[in-house]
C-alpha cells in the first residue's frame, strides 16, 4: 500500500554543515497493519513519519501510495494526497482552538475536492458519539480534557477515510490513564475496522503493544 | 461554495472576535475613503454650485472683458491691455449690430455703503437699465429705474436684498431711505429680488446697489466701462453677433485688447479649473487611503504570524496553498471594505449635514471609485501576508510556537 524506496533526508545546518536523517531507508506498510516506528529522539524516526504523510519530501528516494511515485506530485496534488489518504494525529492534538469539537472534525472535509459518497456531519457525529464526546460536540479544544481533545483528533482522522492513520507520539502528552484508553482506541480500530495505523514512539511499552516494530537508529532501519 | 462561505464565515467570526483590532485597522481606511468622498463631493458641490449661478445669469449672453480674458479656453494668466475701457460710443455702435436685444455698460466699485448710521460693505454697480431685462432682475419692493432716471443723472439706486436687510431690517423698510456710498446720496427707489449666491467667491448679487451709469459719472469721471455685456435676441443669431461685435471693436481697438466671451466658454474655463482642483483633492486623498492600506498590511503580517501554527495544521489536513490564500486574502477584503463602507456612510452622514450651509453633493462615481479602491487595497495589500503565510513548509509550521 505504501512504499518507502531507498529515502534520504538531509538538512543543511548551516553553509558547511549538513545533518543527514535518512540514510537510505525503505520501508513498506501494508493494509491492515499496527505498526510502531521506534527509536531514539534523534534517530530519524519523527523524518521518516513526516515523509510517510506526505508533509516532507526526501532529498532522495521515493514514496509510492497505492503504487503511485508522490515525488512527481506538485503542491496543490501532494495536499490532496494528505487530505484523502492520511489521517493526522499529533502528540499536540492540534486542534484549532476557535474551532468547535465538530468543526475541528470537519476541518479536513472543507478542503476536500472529492464528492463525498456519505453526510460529513452525520458521521462527524457517529464518531464523536462513538468516542464518548457526546455532550462536547458544540465545546471548543480548550474546554475539554488533553485524553478528550486527542479523541476530537482521532475522529478528525478518520472523518475522510484515509488509507492510513499516522500517529506522532499520540500518547505523549497525557496522563496513564488517558494514554492507555487512546491506545486501547487506536486498537480496536485496527482490529475492528481493518484501518491501517502507524505509530511514532519513543515508548517501548507504546511500542510493544503494536504488532509490528520499525525501529531507527541513527537513519537507518534496525532489523 | 461551501468551501467560500466556510471560509467568510470564520473570517467574519475572527474578526469579530478580535472587534478592538478590527475597528482600529478599518479606521485607517474610512479616513481614506472618507477624505476621497468628502473632498470630491466638496468639489462636485462647489463646480454645480458656481454652474447654477451661471446659469441664472441668463442665456444667450455675450461678456465684452478688456485684454484677453480667455486663451485657449482657460483663463489667461496674464490678461495683457487691461487700460483699455469702452465707452458710450462704443455702446451706441454695438446696438446697432442686428441680433443685439440689450447692450449694457457695466462699471463697479468696492465700498461701504452707509445708511442711519449702520455701515455695510458693497458693490456699487453702475449699469444702464437695460441690465434688469437682461439679467432677469426683477422688483421685489418698489421700482427698478429706467432709461429716463439714467438720462436725468437720477441719484437714486436698486439694492438687493441683503444689503436692504442689513441697513434697514427688511426690504420693505429700504425704500424711500437714503443712503451714501462714494460720496453720493442716493435715494432707494426699488429692492430686486433675491438672485442668491455670495458667499463662496461668486458675485454676492444680493449686496449689490445698482445704480444707473450717468449718475455714476461723478465718481467715473473718465466716462469709460471696464466691461459691456450684450443679449443676443435668440441663440441662433449669438455666432454671426459675436462676428459683428469683433468686427466691430475692431474698428476702434487691436485685437488682443478686448475679448468676447460667451457665457458657456466662462463655464467650460471654470469646469476645466475645477477638473484639475478636483484631481488634486482626490490625489491628497488617496494617500491616506493607501496608509489605510499599509496599516492593513500590517495587521495582516501580524495575524499570519500568530497563526502559523495553526496554518500547519490545516495544510497537514489538505488545505492548499490556494485556499490559505484565500482565508487571509478575504479577511483583508472583508476588513478593507468595511472600512470603506462605514468611511462612506460616515461621508453620507456629514454631506447631509453640511448641505444647508454649503453645496456638497456625493456622486455615484465617487462612491464606485471609494469602495473599488478599498476593495482592491484589501487585495493588493493583502496579497503579501496572505502569500506569506500559504508558502509556510507544512513540517515547520506546524512546529511554530
Amino acid at each position: 500500500m505504501i512504499q518507502l524506496k531507498d529515502i534520504w533526508k538531509e538538512y543543511k545546518i548551516d553553509k558547511e554543515v549538513t545533518f543527514t536523517a535518512l540514510k537510505g531507508v525503505n520501508v513498506e506498510i501494508n493494509k491492515g497493519e499496527f505498526t510502531a516506528i521506534t527509536g531514539p529522539s534523534g534517530s530519524g524516526k519523527s523524518t521518516l513519519m513526516q515523509i510517510i504523510g506526505l508533509l516532507d519530501k526526501p532529498s532522495k528516494g521515493e514514496v509510492f501510495i497505492e503504487e503511485r511515485d508522490t515525488s512527481k506530485l506538485n503542491d496543490n496534488e501532494t495536499s490532496r494526497y494528505r487530505n484523502e489518504f492520511i489521517g493526522f494525529v499529533f502528540q499536540q492534538f492540534n486542534l484549532i482552538n476557535k474551532l468547535s469539537v465538530l468543526e475541528n472534525v470537519l476541518l479536513p472535509t472543507i478542503y476536500s475536492r472529492k464528492k463525498l459518497d456519505y453526510d460529513p456531519t452525520e458521521k462527524a457525529i457517529y464518531l464523536l458519539e462513538r468516542f464518548g464526546l457526546k455532550g462536547k460536540i458544540k465545546s471548543f479544544p480548550n474546554k475539554i480534557s488533553g485524553g478528550q481533545q486527542q479523541r476530537v483528533a482521532i475522529a478528525r482522522s478518520l472523518i475522510m477515510s484515509p488509507l492510513l492513520i499516522l500517529a506522532d507520539e499520540p500518547t505523549g502528552n497525557l496522563d496513564t490513564k488517558s494514554g492507555d484508553e487512546i491506545m486501547k482506541l487506536l486498537k480496536e480500530l485496527n482490529k475492528e475496522e481493518k484501518i491501517t495505523i502507524v505509530i511514532v514512539t519513543h515508548e517501548p511499552d507504546i511500542a510493544s503493544q503494536t504488532r509490528r516494530t520499525i525501529r531507527v537508529v541513527d537513519g537507518n532501519l534496525q532489523k | 461554495m461551501k468551501y467560500l462561505l466556510f471560509v467568510f464565515n470564520s473570517s467574519v467570526q475572527d474578526l469579530w472576535r478580535n472587534k478592538g483590532r478590527t475597528f482600529l485597522t478599518s479606521l485607517g481606511i474610512l479616513i481614506g475613503v472618507l477624505s476621497v468622498v468628502l473632498l470630491t463631493a466638496f468639489g462636485l458641490g462647489l463646480k454645480r454650485y458656481i454652474q447654477n449661478q451661471f446659469d441664472s445669469l441668463g442665456t444667450n449672453l455675450v461678456f465684452v472683458f478688456p485684454g484677453q480674458v480667455l486663451k485657449n479656453g482657460s483663463f489667461s494668466s496674464s490678461p495683457g491691455g487691461l487700460q483699455v475701457r469702452f465707452d458710450e460710443r462704443d455702446l451706441v455702435r454695438i446696438k446697432r449690430i442686428k441680433g443685439a436685444e440689450y447692450v449694457v455698460p457695466i462699471y463697479t466699485k468696492s465700498g461701504d455703503i452707509k445708511s442711519l448710521g449702520k455701515t455695510e460693505f458693497s458693490t456699487l454697480f453702475l449699469t444702464s437699465a437695460e441690465f434688469f431685462p437682461s439679467r432677469n432682475f426683477k422688483a421685489q419692493y418698489g421700482k427698478l429705474f429706467t432709461d429716463a432716471d439714467d438720462n436725468k443723472r437720477a441719484k437714486i439706486a436698486v439694492i438687493g436684498p441683503k444689503i436692504a436687510e442689513k441697513l434697514f431690517g427688511s426690504s420693505a423698510n429700504a425704500i424711500g431711505k437714503t443712503v451714501t456710498t462714494s460720496n453720493i446720496r442716493l435715494k432707494v427707489v426699488g429692492v430686486f429680488e433675491s438672485k442668491g449666491g455670495g458667499g463662496f467667491g461668486g458675485p454676492d448679487l444680493d449686496s449689490y446697489a445698482i445704480v444707473p451709469y450717468k449718475t455714476g459719472y461723478i465718481i467715473n469721471t473718465d466716462k469709460k466701462f471696464l466691461q459691456m455685456q450684450i443679449k443676443a435676441t435668440n441663440d441662433k443669431v449669438l455666432p454671426q453677433l459675436k462676428v459683428d461685435i469683433t468686427n466691430e471693436l475692431l474698428k476702434r481697438y487691436h485685437s488682443d485688447e478686448f475679448s468676447l466671451v460667451e457665457q458657456t466658454e466662462i463655464m467650460n474655463a471654470i469646469t476645466q479649473i475645477f477638473g484639475v482642483l478636483n484631481i488634486g483633492l482626490v490625489a491628497i486623498a488617496a494617500i491616506s487611503l493607501v496608509v489605510g492600506g499599509i496599516g492593513i498590511m500590517n495587521i495582516m503580517y501580524v495575524t499570519v504570524t500568530e497563526r502559523i501554527k495553526e496554518i500547519g495544521i490545516r495544510r497537514a489536513l489538505g488545505a492548499r496553498k490556494g485556499d490559505i490564500l484565500w482565508q487571509f486574502m478575504i479577511q483583508a477584503i472583508i476588513l478593507s471594505l468595511f472600512g470603506g463602507l462605514m468611511g462612506l456612510g460616515l461621508a453620507y452622514g456629514i454631506t447631509f449635514g453640511i448641505q444647508r450651509v454649503f453645496p456638497a453633493y456625493i456622486d455615484t462615481n465617487s462612491v464606485a471609485l471609494a469602495l473599488g479602491v478599498s476593495s482592491l487595497i484589501g487585495v493588493v495589500f493583502g496579497v503579501f501576508p496572505a502569500k506569506k503565510a500559504s508558502d509556510l513548509s507544512p513540517i515547520e509550521a506546524i512546529r511554530y510556537e
